[in-house]
């Protein structure tokens, strides 16, 4: 994906002298005119047009850093009214008393609508959130409609330990304090009703704009932290998202909504479910988004007249169309996803001309999933999975190459093909009652991983790669019930890559429940993340390929403390240490200059997590978490980019009207983060309300959110591909959202 | 080439301006503090709290299940002494509802039967329950229970994998975050119980393994 390429662009090293050149001359002159320029704050001109709320003094860089007392005052005064708010036991929120009806007056569709929390993805069995054996949060297509999130991004951006970075293209996920910007995911496994989106080059999880499944069709998203490869195919290095779309059962006929929101953007869709009697499950949907993006984007490194001073007109734009199918009959179950983005790129990244629209990246993936599911009897439980996936990538970069006496516009074709397919099988049986085994093995076929880039007009190529791979894996799990409330768990997993050999992982956890109260868990798990075939095989000239790379491991341990209080509060306390060896990282080779990736890094992260949450049957949520984490780099001295130190996270939703109306908000709290030459991106509270109304007229869901509410300004560090040190992001922005059930 | 640029950029010194991303202005800090304040005595200031106070949610919702159960499943007459005989809800092991629930539950009545409600060992007699609920603790207990009740029309309702599917009638499933119920209707038959269609098209149905 696109990005990977990206180091790569343009490999002639004539080209990279001249590029330097360029770049030496934005960088310098911005920082010649800094001093004049401070009172320039409008770095995203954004078209709600509120230049004018930022008076000098609030940019004044010398206001700028917060002292310790300020930042200890905000957090205190953070942490008191969430408190407030959630502990404020008997007399909770705005409910009336008939607006709380008795448990037992519930009728049973009702009954069925309430949520319990239970999970799927931590070991493949259904069952309760305390007894799977990996630190877990859920988040349910409830939280999603009432919270207003948009993408994948967004729901990410609100989980414990988890933070989201955008530069304009792709979104990437930091878990736990890693997030190397220009990392594109693949140390995450995302998986969709259990199959693997990750693909077959990169190994990028998609996650914003490019994640092709709409959001609307989530039935929930379970997130798990750290490695769960004892059952899941390689690169769960740091976590696990496993998504469970709806079933035709959770659609009623015909559904359609339509979005509109800041930037241009509008979306649709259109959607059929239905479960027919003779068991057939249906749901077909589609749908598309289309959004302008930003009018004009301020980058004061590229402040100076050859450069349109540093602004970027209509660059932003952002466009997908998606099909979705879930077909289910009997044991057999069939999903087909697609979904094609295709992005403008703003930001000049990878060297490309600054403020020209041809720069974009397209990113198409789809695939076919056919699962079979079957009770054998005596206890034997059977699971086989059949699939085909597919993904393009086509970026198109725009090079000027006057300065070396070329074309003044040239445009550079990167690409990506992958196609592979696979089987897994996996069998379980409770054994003598105190037994649940479940053995399994998967085998998938890389038949495709080509890698491309040439240059259109004239045809210059630089890189023409065919590939292909197989892995095949084994993998058993026993869960043994030691005592009525003590489980062990144990799993072992081996891989065989074509590209590098065989890895073996083990994985161990034991949990103590007491009386249902109290949970403990000790958590150990090893895992490993295999190159991928950019990081082994894209080369061309100024980038090496390194086909002796080997996969980085991980070993993580962790303390889970999960309590229930009365009231309905749940607060759950970890601890964790994962150090990691022979990270996969970019190096540059002193003697020529050329970029290439090298198993060098050895660090730790360990940190610690707290978490509240308050969920009452009758519809109020509030959650408040902290996260101190810190990341330490043991053979360099750099700090780890990217990684904030504290991370919090907020949200409440109460029903203003029971059943029918609920004001959500929720918010995200970042500390500082280092950047890539050593500055700070700084510290940010970005809070997001949403107002969501459902059957206040029959069959209608309105919703309005309202993003950024304070309008806060906050950047994310920019990669290695971009001259940005810091990007900016979005200022305050809306979107309205109404849906209705034919 | 990328280390030529940053190491450019560092030489460029003081980056200075950027540090004024690091402060968000106080007024607006003041701002949010005081919208979360007014949001918390707004919604302090109203209402009263649920009458539900069990830590998790998950029993209570059960209970209920087994509470609404009983409106859609006829049990035969003969299973009751007289007309205004209880309906015995028989909970074994360990009992996980609620007790605050449980006697609301013996407040209501089904089809004018008073509800009583009743602990009991797996080794007791659950022969005189029209309605046995096995907890998933007891889980190693529900061959046998199932088995002791071959002949009597009692509704067994479990917690549990496979129980739906190894000689009980009623199951409770976790699927999606929400409880659902698996119900096997032929064990329902064999104990002269009927089931109302409403339930039976809200249940997954489940036939007995092997």
């Amino acid at each position: 994906m696109a990005s990977g390429i990206g180091f790569s662009r343009k490999r002639n090293v004539e080209m990279m002298i001249h590029r330097a050149a360029r770049w030496r001359l934005r960088i310098e002159q911005p920082s010649v005119q800094r001093q004049q320029q401070d009172h320039r704050v409008c770095f995203i001109r954004s078209d709600s047009g509120n230049a004018e709320n930022r008076s000098p003094k609030w940019v004044s860089p010398d206001l700028a850093r917060p002292s310790v007392g300020e930042v200890v005052q905000r957090a205190l005064l953070g942490v008191m009214v969430w408190l407030l708010l959630l502990t404020n036991p008997a007399r909770a929120l705005a409910q009336n008393e008939q607006d709380t009806p008795n448990l037992l007056d519930t009728d049973i569709e009702d009954l069925m609508k309430i949520e319990i929390d239970s999970v799927y993805g931590a070991s493949k069995f259904k069952q309760k959130i305390t007894e799977a054996p990996a630190s877990v949060t859920i988040i349910t297509a409830e939280e999603i409609q009432k919270h207003g999130y948009r993408t994948l991004a967004d729901i990410l951006r609100n989980v414990r330990d988890f933070y989201i970075t955008y530069d304009r293209n792709y979104s990437y996920v930091g878990v736990r304090g890693y997030g190397p910007p220009g990392d594109y995911n693949s140390r995450v496994a995302l998986l969709v009703d259990g199959h693997r989106l990750n693909d077959n080059i990169f190994d990028q999880a998609l996650l914003g704009t490019e994640f092709p499944i709409d959001v609307d069709l989530i039935d929930r998203v379970e997130v798990i932290r750290g490695p769960n490869s004892s059952l899941y195919v390689a690169s769960a290095f740091l976590g696990v998202i496993n998504i469970i779309t709806k079933r035709g059962r959770d659609a009623k006929k015909v559904s359609v909504a339509a979005q509109m929101a800041s930037y241009g953007t509008y979306q649709g869709r259109v959607s059929y479910g239905s479960k027919f009697k003779n068991g057939l499950e249906l749901l077909l949907s589609g749908s598309f988004y289309d959004s302008h993006g930003q009018d004009r984007l301020f980058f004061k490194e590229f402040d100076n007249p050859a450069t349109n001073q540093g602004v970027v007109v209509n660059a932003d734009d952002d466009e997908f169309h998606q099909l979705f199918a879930n077909a289910s009959w009997g044991s057999f179950t069939l999903h087909g996803v697609f979904g094609s983005r295709d992005k403008g790129i703003p930001t000049a990244s990878f060297g490309t001309v600054f403020n020209d629209t041809g720069t974009r990246t397209i990113d198409a993936r789809g695939y076919l999933d056919l699962q079979y599911d079957r009770d054998l009897g005596r206890g034997w439980h059977l699971t086989s999975r059949t699939y085909y996936d597919q993904y393009n990538y086509d970026g198109t970069y725009v090079y000027d190459y006057s300065d070396s006496g070329g074309p003044s516009r040239v445009l550079n074709q990167d690409s990506a093909r992958g196609k592979w397919w696979g089987e897994e099988v996996t069998l379980s049986k409770q054994l003598f009652q105190r037994h649940r085994l479940s053995v399994g093995s998967e085998y998938r076929d890389n038949f495709q991983q080509d890698q491309e880039n040439y240059d259109l007009l004239p045809f210059t190529p630089y890189l023409s790669d065919h590939r292909s791979s197989n892995i095949f894996s084994l993998y058993a799990q026993d869960e043994i019930r030691l005592h009525r409330n003590l489980v062990l768990n144990l799993g072992l997993r081996h891989d065989h890559y074509s590209t590098f050999g065989g890895t073996t992982n083990p994985r161990a956890a034991l949990i103590y429940n007491l009386r249902e109260k109290t949970t403990l868990k000790v958590l150990y798990g090893q895992s490993f993340r295999a190159p991928n075939m950019y990081e082994l095989y894209y080369s061309a000239p100024g980038n090496e390929a390194n086909p002796s790379l080997r996969p980085e491991s991980v070993k993580t341990t962790e303390l889970v403390w999960e309590q229930y209080f009365p009231h309905h509060f749940r607060m759950t306390v970890s601890g964790f240490y994962y150090p990691i060896h022979g990270l996969i990282g970019e190096r540059v080779d002193p003697a020529n200059g050329n970029s290439f990736f090298a198993n060098s890094g050895i660090l730790d992260i360990r940190g610690l997590g707290i978490a509240l949450r308050r969920r009452l049957p009758w519809g109020l949520e509030g959650a408040a978490s902290y996260t101190f984490q810190n990341i330490n780099y043991m053979n360099t001295q750099t700090p780890a980019v990217n990684s904030p130190k504290h991370l919090g996270h907020a949200s409440f939703s109460v029903p203003l009207i029971s059943q029918k109306l609920f004001a959500s908000m929720d918010l995200q709290y970042l500390s500082k983060r280092t950047t890539l030459v050593g500055n700070y991106a700084g510290a940010y509270v970005v809070p997001n309300i949403t107002l969501f109304s459902r059957n206040m007229l029959t069959g209608w869901e309105v919703s309005a959110s309202l993003y950024n509410v304070f309008d806060q300004r906050f950047g994310d560090p920019g990669s290695n591909a971009h001259v940005q040190d810091i990007l900016l992001q979005n200022g305050r922005n809306f979107r309205i959202k109404v849906g209705y059930r034919f | 080439m990328v280390t030529n640029r940053r190491r450019e950029r560092q030489d460029g010194k003081s980056d200075g301006g950027w540090h004024f991303l690091a402060r968000f202005d106080s007024r607006r800090v003041r701002r949010a503090s005081f919208l979360i304040m007014a949001c918390w005595l707004f919604l302090n200031g109203s209402a009263r709290a649920p009458s539900q106070d069990a830590d998790t949610v998950e029993y209570p919702v059960k209970l209920a299940f087994l509470y609404n159960f009983t409106k859609f499943v006829e049990w035969p007459a003969s299973s009751f002494r007289d007309a205004g005989a209880p309906l015995a809800l028989c909970i074994v092991g360990e009992d996980p509802f609620s007790s605050e629930l449980e006697s609301e539950l013996r407040s209501r009545t089904v089809r004018s039967r008073p509800v009583s409600i009743i602990r009991l060992r797996s080794t007791d007699n659950l022969s005189t329950c029209h309605i046995v609920f096995i907890p998933v603790m007891e889980k190693h207990q529900a061959a046998r229970i199932v088995r002791g009740l071959k002949e009597s029309s009692t509704l067994t309702v479990g917690e549990f994998a496979g129980f739906a599917a190894q000689g009980g009638i009623i199951n409770f499933v976790v699927e999606g975050n929400r409880l659902r119920f698996e119900v096997n209707t032929f064990n329902a038959e064999r104990a002269g119980l009927k089931i109302s269609s409403k339930l039976l098209n809200l249940a997954e149905i489940v036939p007995n393994s092997n």
